[in-house]
Formats: C-alpha cells, sequence, structure tokens
C-alpha cells in the first residue's frame, strides 16, 4: 500500500491529476514547494504560521472555511457573562499580511491523499505536503430523541461561535430559580477540563444573578476528569447548594417539547440545557481513509505528527488518537505545540532532512470563578522505546490551589498565545 | 524533486543532538539569527514556550507573563534552575522547568538570549 502510494507520488503531476475527481478544476497552481493546511484552528494556524517562519521559501495555503477566528478556550468565560464573543473573535489577516500565507476561504469537501490535494468548494488544491487540523465531529447518534428540535433546545457550544452567543443569552433569561442542566460525553472529548470551567463559571453566574437557580450535571465519566480536587472544592466552597454534579450518568435520551435530560437513572428537566455531546475526529479523515474501521480517532506517529496509514499526510490537533500519540490531552495548547512539531518535520522533509525529535508543552487554564483560576500541564518528549509522547519525568502537575494570580495569568497566556497563532 | 519520503527508523534519541551542554549551545544556534532564527535545537525546544512567553519570546506589550528575548542567557538558565529545584516557586515553571535537562535548560537560554528584544518573526 505504501510502496504503491510512493510510487505514484514519484510518477509526478501527470498521474496525480488522475487521481483526482473528473472536471476538478485546479486552483491556486504552485509556484514552488508547497505545504496546504486544513483548519484554522489551533493547530493549523499554528502550523502555517511556523512553517513560513522557519522557510520563507515554503508557500503556505491555508484553508479554512469561517472568515473570523473564535478561540474556544476562553469561550466558557463569555457564556458566564465574564467576556463579551467579540473578546474571543479576531481576524485572519494578519497570517496573510506579516507572514505570506494564503488564505482560501471555502469548504472542504475531500482530501486526496494519493495526491496530496484538497477539493474544494472552489476547486482542488494541491501541495507537496499537507497538514491536515479538522479538529472534532459531534456524534448524537446513541442520543435517543435527537433531531432539529433538540439541536435548538440543547446547543453544544462546543465550537465557540453563534452557539456560545445563544447559550449565554439563555443564562440572562432564566427565570428566577431556574434549572440548568449540562451534560458531559465520555473522554476523550476536546479540552477535559472545559465541562467543569464552564459549570464553574455557569454557577458563579447564577450565584450572583440568578439566586435560587441550581445547575444539575450529568457526566458520562465515573468521575471529574481533570483537576477534580480542586473543581469540586471550587463548587463547594463558592457556590454551595448551586452544582448537583451526579458522575457515571451517560446521557441517553432527550425531550426537546419538555427540555429533559436523560440518564438511565435520572430524568432532569432544565430551562437551559447544554448537550456536549461525543466527540470524534472530523469526519472528512475517515472519509479519506484516514481513520480505521472501528476507532474514532486519526493514528498519527508523533514524531513528525505523520498519519501512521499516510506517511506523506501531517495530521495535528484534537482529531488526533492519543493511543497513537501517547496521553496528550485535547487542548489548544497541545494543538499548538503539535502544530509547530508538524511545521518543523514538514520543512525538513521538504529540504531532504531528517526531523528533528519533538518537543510539546500543555497548559490547561481554568477559572473556578470570575477571579480565581487553576492549571494544569506537563512537558512532553517522544520515547523511542514505544514510539509515543511521553510526560517528561517531574514535569506533570496541578495547581495546589485556586488563586487570583492564574486568572490573571490565563487571560494572558489567551492573548499571548492567540497572537503566536495570528498576528 | 523535493519531496523524501521519511525515514523515521534511524532517528536521534530525543534531547540528545546537542550534548554536551557547550558545544550545544555553540552547535545549536543558527548561523544568522535575522534569516533562520527558528532553526535549530534551541529553537525547537523553545517553540511551545511561545504558547506563554509569546512568538520567539516576545509576548503582548502589557502582558504580565514576562518576555524573554534578548536576556542575558546565564540569567535565563539560572532562573530555569531555580524554578527546577523549587528555589524559586510558582505556579507553572516549576513543573515545566523539570521538562528539562542541565542541556535543554543551556540551548533554551541562548536561543532566547540571541533573539532582539523587539521586531523581526
Amino acid at each position: 500500500m505504501t510502496l504503491t502510494r510512493r510510487g505514484v507520488l514519484a510518477g509526478g503531476a501527470a498521474v496525480m491529476a488522475t487521481a483526482l475527481p473528473a472536471g476538478a478544476e485546479r486552483i491556486l497552481p504552485a509556484t514552488g514547494p508547497r505545504v496546504v493546511v486544513v483548519g484554522g484552528g489551533w493547530g493549523g494556524l499554528t502550523a502555517a504560521k511556523y512553517v513560513r517562519l522557519l522557510d520563507p521559501a515554503v508557500e503556505v495555503v491555508l484553508i479554512e472555511r469561517r472568515t473570523e477566528f473564535h478561540s474556544c478556550p476562553v469561550s466558557n468565560w463569555v457564556i458566564g457573562h465574564l467576556r463579551t464573543i467579540d473578546s474571543i473573535t479576531h481576524g485572519y489577516d494578519a497570517l496573510a499580511r506579516r507572514h505570506g500565507v494564503r488564505l482560501l476561504h471555502t469548504d472542504v469537501e475531500s482530501i486526496d491523499v494519493d495526491a496530496r490535494a484538497v477539493v474544494t468548494a472552489d476547486g482542488v488544491v494541491a501541495g507537496d505536503r499537507l497538514i491536515l487540523s479538522p479538529g472534532v465531529a459531534f456524534d448524537y447518534t446513541g442520543i435517543a430523541g435527537w433531531g432539529a428540535a433538540a439541536a435548538g433546545r440543547f446547543p453544544a457550544a462546543w465550537s465557540p461561535g453563534p452557539e456560545t452567543a445563544l447559550l449565554r443569552a439563555r443564562l440572562a433569561e432564566l427565570p428566577p430559580g431556574g434549572r440548568v442542566a449540562l451534560s458531559i460525553p465520555p473522554g476523550p472529548y476536546r479540552c477535559p477540563p472545559g465541562p467543569y470551567e464552564r459549570i464553574s463559571l455557569i454557577a458563579a453566574y447564577l450565584r450572583q444573578h440568578r439566586p435560587g437557580a441550581t445547575i444539575t450535571v450529568l457526566d458520562a465519566n465515573q468521575k471529574i476528569v481533570s483537576k477534580g480536587k480542586l473543581f469540586q472544592q471550587a463548587w463547594d466552597e463558592l457556590y454551595p447548594g448551586v452544582v448537583d454534579y451526579r458522575p457515571d450518568s451517560p446521557l441517553v435520551a432527550v425531550d426537546a417539547a419538555t427540555g429533559t435530560l436523560s440518564s438511565d437513572f435520572d430524568d432532569v428537566r432544565a430551562d437551559v440545557a447544554n448537550v456536549i455531546p461525543p466527540q470524534r475526529a472530523s469526519g472528512l479523515l475517515r472519509a479519506a481513509g484516514l481513520v480505521p474501521e472501528g476507532s474514532d480517532w486519526a493514528p498519527v506517529d508523533p514524531y513528525a505528527f505523520t498519519s501512521t496509514l499516510a506517511p506523506d499526510i501531517h495530521i495535528v490537533g484534537d482529531a488526533t488518537d492519543q493511543t497513537t500519540v501517547g496521553k496528550v490531552p485535547k487542548s489548544g495548547f497541545v494543538a499548538n505545540s503539535m502544530g509547530k512539531v508538524a511545521a518543523r518535520a514538514a520543512v525538513a522533509l521538504l529540504a531532504g532532512r531528517e526531523p528533528p525529535p519533538p518537543s510539546l508543552i500543555n497548559t490547561c487554564y481554568s477559572l473556578v470563578g470570575p477571579g480565581e483560576g487553576i492549571s494544569v500541564g506537563a512537558v512532553y518528549g517522544y520515547d523511542d522505546e514505544t514510539g509515543r509522547l511521553q510526560v517528561r519525568p517531574g514535569s506533570s502537575g496541578v495547581s495546589s490551589r485556586r488563586s487570583a494570580a492564574v486568572a490573571a495569568q490565563a487571560w494572558d497566556w489567551a492573548r499571548t498565545i492567540w497572537q503566536d497563532m495570528l498576528g | 524533486m523535493r519531496i523524501v519520503a521519511p525515514n523515521l527508523a534511524r532517528r536521534p534519541a530525543p534531547g540528545r543532538r546537542c550534548a554536551p551542554v557547550l558545544a550545544a549551545v555553540a552547535l545549536c544556534l543558527p548561523a544568522s539569527a535575522a534569516a533562520d532564527n527558528h532553526a535549530g535545537d534551541g529553537a525547537r525546544l523553545a517553540a511551545p514556550c511561545a504558547g506563554c512567553h509569546g512568538t520567539a519570546g516576545r509576548p503582548p506589550a502589557d502582558s504580565a507573563i514576562p518576555g524573554l528575548a534578548g536576556r542575558d542567557a546565564a540569567e535565563l538558565a539560572g532562573l530555569l534552575e531555580a524554578y527546577r529545584s523549587g528555589a524559586r516557586a510558582s505556579e507553572e515553571m516549576g513543573r515545566i522547568a523539570r521538562g528539562y535537562d542541565d542541556a535543554e535548560i543551556a540551548a533554551l537560554a541562548a536561543w532566547f538570549a540571541a533573539r532582539p528584544p523587539r521586531g523581526g518573526p
């Protein structure tokens, strides 16, 4: 399989063209070595900018449907009425202006792995290497009663944008003494501490602005997935009686007419409800043959973040399979780190050099209240024995307690990493 | 043809490309900082630091997280060692500093020290 594909690649442009759909129009012809990046989220943005920083002779085309970037980290602060949606919204233009990234805002229809080409609504864009960062897809198939009405009644707000603003607005409309419900999917999902930060900030909003209101949580996991003690302590001490947390309670059914979320044990009827659905790799990757049967995620070799199924294709971000990458969380910080590793590897491989070994960091900040935060993080290196990323000994840790200092730092971190991706 | 198939069978051991320390610092600095300042082992290790400290160690002007570009290499290495040993208290930097050995700390400090404090990519 691999040898065949490489044989095709060696055959050159005439062979590549036959692999593309009949009638597909080639656009943006390359004038030199080119990397095509799919997805303008944390992994893709970082990869695009860093390829250009590493080798200005390599052209970068970034394909992203949206014309504005909304940050997933900090979007919980918007839901909790601490920041506006504008504060997490940024343009992509500096990537083009300052770094010469060619932006193409269009829908990606498919990935042609053998041709190293991206089929978009505007035409086919080919490159010497592809870096794919398409993120997660939401999977509602296991939830009875799901449909259009449920989708309107129970927004996920797990990709930032209109649903973030919608959930924020619904909290403001909550009646006195009202009830909020939130469901958390089984792991792995994007942003392990994210649901618990959201619970904290909703609880803070309710306590301050809607006395008597409560939030009920149905968590598919057996305990709080990340920073558990610190979140539980914050809920107990800051919002007593507000948070009703129920572990080991996967969401199995919804009823949009009555606003009810159901586990096998409970029916929770709520005025405002947020279903954070189960997640898997973007469907683009499965359609391209980059997610094997029986798996939900794209297997990659974390040395260069190349697909184990197609070594000429890099995949980064939340869509990657932790069982092949190593136990790194699906966080924005990790996607940023992965984007840099993939960029360095792509540039090295284009120049005929061996890529250097990967080095990554994670830091996840969470607010537990308007002015107090906690963090978790680690440094990761490549383990030759297992072929996976491994925590550098002693480098993994979590805050000893919640603090105002970490909350302030969280905002500075967000502004800084946005600039590292977009500025 | 500039494409090469990745030959991932022959890999250098992680973090061992630049030992010993003094040789590491010299070998890993790019030949021309202006043209090639993201290449080399110091840059490879430093890249994820940008998540908090800004691209090439330059955070936004009003960030409380300190910039690293252009600071004295011995000062930066000393700070990382103090975070690593616990001599200097912190919420994040202690655990992060424990992720690097002496040679890596030297390479990180040298790379940030060689960056112009302002401007440049």
